[in-house]
C-alpha cells in the first residue's frame, strides 16, 4: 500500500510529462514567450498607472487571492478498479492519501506562491505594504491553502451532506474573512488566523478520519472528474485519446453552411464544415481564443504589441485546427468513399480560410472599435491576410500532407 | 466478372493472415463468405475496400483495379460493415447527403430512392435525428440505406443479420435480390448458416486464411458426400470441429 502511491505517481508524472512535451512544442514556446512578454508589458504599463488613492484595486486583489485557493487539487490518483481491490485495506488507505496530500501539497504551493507574488507590486503601491508584512501575506496564502487541502481529504471520507456543506462554507468564508483581515486590518492578524484554520482543519480530520468509511465511488468519480479537466487542458494543444468532444445540434448555426457548394469535389468540405460547427471541441477552442483575443486587442493600444498579439492568436488558432483534418480518419468510410485526397486538403483548406478570416475581421473590429486610426486598421488587415495566407497555402499543406 | 480476387496473400503486419486466397464474384451473383471467427473474412473484406494492399495477387473490379485507377474502383463499391460507423455529427438527413455527394450521385433521383427505403426500414421520420445516438439495429438500417442508394456494381456487406429485426432481414434479402437483378455483384460475409444456405448462389469457406472449399451448395455438397446434408453441417466437419450430440 505504502508503494502503490509512489508508484502511481511515477506513472502519472511519465504521463504527464509525455503530454507536456506534446504542448510545449517549439512553436508553442515561442508564442507563448511572446504572450507572457506582451502581458509582463502590459502589466507594468498598466502598474504606471495606478495611484495608491485607488483602493478598489486591492478588493480586487483580495478576491484574485480568495478565487485562486481554488485552484490545483489533491492527485488522489484512485482507479475505478480500487473499489474493488483496495476495499478490504480500506484502513491502510489514509497512509496512501497522506502521501497523495504531500505530493500536490507542493505543487498547490508553488501556484499560490506564484500567484501572490504577482499581486505583490500592486500591494506595494496602493496598500503600502513592505518587506516582513508581504512575507505574512505569503505564509497566510500558504497555510490557507493548506487547510483546504486536509480539507480535500476530509472529504473522501463519508460524510453527511449536512457535514459536508458546512465545513466548505466554513473554511471557505473563513479564508475570505482572513484575506479581508490582512489586507484592510494588518498582515499579522491574518497571519495567526490562517494558522489558526489551518490547524483546526487538521484536528478535524484527524478526529474524522478513524471513525468513518471512505467514499469509494465519490472518491474515484471526483479523481476521474480532476483528471478529465487535466486532459481537457491537454486537448487544447493536442490530441488526446481520453477526451471525447460532445456534439450539439447547434441549428441556429444552418445558414452558415449554405454558402458550400453540394457536388462531389466539396463532399468533405460538406462532413467538415458541420462537424467544425457541431462538434464542441474544436469549435469550442476557436471561440475561446477568438474571445480572448478580441479582449486582449482591444486594451493593448495600436503599437506592435498589438500587432504580435494578433498574429499570435491567429496563429494559434490555426495551428491547433490542423489536427480537424484527421478527426475523422478512424471512420471507414473516409477512405472508401471515391474521392481523392487532394480534394480533401483543398475542402479542408477552405474551411481554414473561412474560420481564421472570420476571427481575423473580429479581431479588427476589436481593434479599430479601441480608437484606433484607419492606417493602423489598414496595417492590421495586411497582417492578416499575409498570415491567413502563408498558414493555409504553406504551412496547412506541409503539414497535413 | 465483377470482382476477382486472385492468388492474395495479405494481413495486417509482416506476417500474413491470408495465404493465397483466390474467388470470384460475378455480376448478378450473392456469394457467401464464410468462416469462424479469425478465418480471415474481415481481412479478406478490409482488402478489397482499400484498407488494406496486398502484398502479393491482385485485386481487380470489372478490370479495374486500386492502384491503377482508386476513384473508379471506389466508385464501384458500396460497404456496410459489421459495426455500424457513423458521423457523429451529422444527421441522418446528412448522412445520405453525404453519400449523394461522395459517390456524386443525382440528388432529386437518389432522393426518391432514399425516401422509398427509409419508408421500408421505418426511418421515414427521424431524417432530422443524429444516428450516432441510435440502436444498434436502427444503426445498421442507417448503414444499408446508405449504401443501397449507391448504384454501385459491387456491394460488401459485412454480417448483416446479427442485431437486424427480422422484418429487416427480410426486406433486406428484397434489396439484395433487386440488386442483383440489376446486375450488381454481392460478397456477404456471415455466421448465420442456414440463412446464408437458402439465400447465396456460392459459397467461399474460409478457414484460417485459406479457402477450404468453394462453390453452390450441390457443388460442396457432392465434394463432402459424408458431411451432412446442411451447409451448418458440412462447415463444422471440414473445419475438424466435432459436435456432440
Amino acid at each position: 500500500m505504502n508503494e502503490l502511491y509512489t508508484t502511481r505517481l511515477q506513472r502519472h508524472l511519465r504521463q504527464m510529462m509525455h503530454y507536456l512535451r506534446l504542448v510545449f512544442n517549439d512553436h508553442f514556446v515561442i508564442a507563448l514567450m511572446f504572450f507572457v512578454g506582451g502581458l509582463g508589458l502590459a502589466y507594468s504599463n498598466w502598474l504606471k498607472t495606478v495611484s495608491p488613492q485607488q483602493t478598489w484595486i486591492v478588493v480586487v486583489v483580495g478576491l484574485i487571492l480568495w478565487l485562486g485557493l481554488s485552484i490545483s487539487r489533491v492527485a488522489t490518483l484512485l482507479e475505478p478498479a480500487d473499489a474493488v481491490f483496495l476495499l478490504p485495506r480500506e484502513h491502510d488507505l489514509h497512509g496512501y492519501l497522506v502521501k497523495a496530500w504531500r505530493y500536490s501539497w507542493w505543487l498547490a504551493q508553488a501556484v499560490q506562491i506564484c500567484l501572490v507574488a504577482l499581486t505583490m507590486p500592486i500591494l506595494m503601491l496602493v496598500d503600502r505594504l513592505s518587506g516582513l508584512s508581504l512575507l505574512a501575506l505569503l505564509v497566510t496564502q500558504v497555510a490557507l491553502k493548506d487547510s483546504q487541502l486536509t480539507l480535500y481529504i476530509t472529504h473522501l471520507y463519508r460524510l453527511t451532506p449536512q457535514q459536508k456543506r458546512w465545513s466548505q462554507l466554513l473554511n471557505w468564508g473563513l479564508a475570505l474573512i482572513t484575506i479581508a483581515l490582512s489586507l484592510a486590518v494588518s498582515p499579522w492578524l491574518g497571519l495567526v488566523l490562517a494558522l489558526v484554520i489551518a490547524a483546526g482543519q487538521r484536528y478535524w480530520h484527524a478526529q474524522v478520519w478513524p471513525k468513518t468509511v471512505v467514499a469509494w465511488r465519490d472518491d474515484i468519480k471526483l479523481e476521474a472528474n480532476r483528471m478529465l479537466g487535466i486532459y481537457r487542458f491537454f486537448n487544447l494543444f493536442t490530441d488526446v485519446p481520453m477526451v471525447q468532444g460532445s456534439v450539439k445540434r447547434r441549428k441556429y448555426l444552418d445558414w452558415t453552411l449554405q454558402w458550400l457548394p453540394k457536388d462531389q469535389q466539396h463532399a468533405f468540405g460538406y462532413l467538415f464544415s458541420r462537424g467544425m460547427i457541431r462538434g464542441t471541441e474544436f469549435s469550442g477552442l476557436v471561440a475561446r481564443l477568438t474571445i480572448i483575443g478580441a479582449i486582449l486587442l482591444y486594451f493593448s493600444g495600436h503599437g506592435w504589441l498589438a500587432m504580435a498579439l494578433d498574429a499570435v492568436f491567429l496563429y494559434l488558432i490555426g495551428f491547433q485546427l490542423l489536427p480537424f483534418y484527421k478527426r475523422y480518419d478512424n471512420i471507414v468510410f473516409t477512405h472508401i468513399y471515391p474521392l481523392v485526397a487532394k480534394q480533401r486538403l483543398a475542402n479542408f483548406q477552405r474551411l481554414l480560410t473561412t474560420i481564421l478570416t472570420t476571427t481575423a475581421v473580429i479581431f479588427v473590429i476589436a481593434v479599430w472599435l479601441s480608437n484606433a486610426t484607419l492606417a493602423q486598421v489598414g496595417i492590421l488587415v495586411v497582417i492578416n491576410a499575409i498570415e491567413i495566407y502563408l498558414l493555409v497555402a504553406w504551412y496547412a499543406k506541409l503539414r497535413l500532407r | 466478372m465483377a470482382l476477382s480476387v486472385s492468388h492474395l496473400v495479405g494481413g495486417y503486419s509482416q506476417i500474413p493472415v491470408l495465404k493465397d486466397i483466390s474467388f470470384d464474384v460475378q455480376a448478378g451473383e450473392l456469394v457467401g463468405l464464410i468462416g469462424l471467427n479469425g478465418a480471415g473474412k474481415s481481412t479478406t473484406i478490409n482488402h478489397i475496400i482499400g484498407l488494406l494492399t496486398p502484398m502479393k495477387g491482385s485485386i481487380a473490379l470489372n478490370d479495374v483495379t486500386l492502384a491503377n485507377d482508386p476513384q473508379a474502383y471506389k466508385q464501384q463499391i458500396a460497404y456496410i460493415p459489421e459495426t455500424p460507423i457513423l458521423y457523429e455529427e451529422l444527421t441522418l438527413k446528412e448522412h445520405l447527403e453525404m453519400t449523394m455527394l461522395a459517390y456524386g450521385l443525382d440528388q432529386t433521383a437518389t432522393w426518391q430512392r432514399a425516401n422509398e427505403l427509409l419508408k421500408i426500414f421505418r426511418l421515414d421520420n427521424k431524417l432530422d435525428w443524429f444516428p450516432a445516438n441510435f440502436s444498434k439495429g436502427m444503426k445498421q438500417k442507417v448503414m444499408i440505406v446508405c449504401a443501397f442508394i449507391t448504384n454501385a456494381k459491387l456491394f460488401i456487406i459485412d454480417e448483416p443479420f446479427l442485431g437486424l429485426d427480422p422484418l429487416a432481414v427480410h426486406d433486406l434479402l428484397n434489396l439484395i435480390a433487386e440488386v442483383k437483378s440489376h446486375g450488381a455483384a454481392v460478397l456477404m460475409s456471415t455466421h448465420v448458416l442456414d440463412t446464408a444456405e437458402k439465400f447465396c448462389d456460392r459459397f467461399v469457406l474460409l478457414h484460417a486464411g485459406e479457402i477450404q472449399t468453394q462453390g453452390t451448395f450441390e457443388e460442396i455438397k457432392a465434394n463432402y458426400p459424408d458431411s451432412g446434408d446442411s451447409l451448418n453441417d458440412i462447415y463444422l466437419s471440414l473445419t475438424g470441429v466435432t459436435r456432440d450430440e
